[in-house]
């Protein structure tokens, strides 16, 4: 990649990265506080939208640039781990059970999102 | 991470004004180009340094992104400075530094390489130490707080 394309990559990559943190934030922050069951929701859909984009940007081929700053930059930075975790100890914390958390809201999430990831692939 | 205006933490009492939603949502955006840029130099960064380095900073960078996270939560539940800094630094760069998509990728893909046992390592260590981390930062902000009060440990 020149030199060029390398600035332009960088500078879509903070545009994305800045685009997709917003959109998380008025999704989630609508949803209530760290914790509730309202919020889990919110932060899986947001997760499992980021995982379906990077599934059908696999099926695509846009060119490195634009695949660099969907995948890494949109659906990277739309999509959270520390929120995810912190809020599963949060929710557990907050008196939602154990077992409700760790089933569904961490290994459910991870589960959907690699199978989503997984069978587009396979299917592409 | 996304906070709400007030930020909370169960079992402590919320504390800080209602910020700007203007300038909630420019900090937001700020901290997400930033997490972004700093999780693609962490990751093609590791991935010149070793062959599986991508999927190890991917891993440790999501770990050390939660512990941040619980650390700015729990202290942000009642020190105000903390709190402010919450858009930028919790929903923006930690936010986007982490991320769940590049992580079921990888798990998804290491699957279909006919890499099962590493898929599931890569995604057991995640969830174990992401969730360790992040209670451990939580644990110690709110313990930071307890100690020094609001004013972050100052006499």
């Amino acid at each position: 990649m020149s030199a060029a394309g390398l600035v332009w990559v960088t500078i879509g990559l903070a545009v994305a990265g800045a685009v997709g943190s917003l959109v998380r934030h008025e999704v989630v922050s609508r949803a209530g506080p760290s914790g509730t069951a309202s919020r889990a929701r919110a932060v899986a859909g947001v997760n499992l939208a980021g995982a379906a984009i990077v599934a059908v940007a696999g099926l695509t081929d846009p060119g490195p640039g634009w695949r660099t700053i969907v995948v890494v930059g949109l659906a990277g930075s739309l999509t959270t781990f520390s929120t995810w975790v912190v809020d599963a100890v949060t929710a557990h914390g907050a008196g939602r059970g154990l077992v409700r958390v760790a089933a569904w809201d961490l290994l459910g999430q991870l589960v959907v999102g690699v199978a989503v990831v997984a069978i587009v692939l396979r299917l592409g | 991470m996304t906070v709400p205006a007030v930020a909370s933490v169960p079992g402590v009492s919320a504390p800080v004004a209602v910020a700007d939603p203007l300038r909630t949502r420019v900090s937001v955006a700020l901290g997400g180009a930033a997490g972004a840029l700093l999780r693609t130099g962490l990751v093609a960064g590791a991935a010149l340094i070793a062959p599986n380095g991508a999927v190890l900073a991917l891993v440790l960078g999501n770990i050390l992104g939660a512990a941040g996270l619980g650390w700015l939560v729990g202290r942000g539940a009642t020190d105000p400075r903390v709190a402010r800094m919450l858009p930028l630094l919790g929903t923006g760069v930690l936010g986007a530094f982490t991320t769940f998509s590049a992580l079921v990728d990888r798990i998804g893909r290491t699957l279909l390489e006919g890499e099962p046992v590493l898929a599931l390592a890569i995604a057991a260590v995640s969830i174990a130490g992401g969730v360790a981390a992040g209670s451990a930062g939580l644990r110690i902000g709110c313990a930071g707080r307890r100690r020094g009060g609001p004013e972050g440990g100052r006499p």
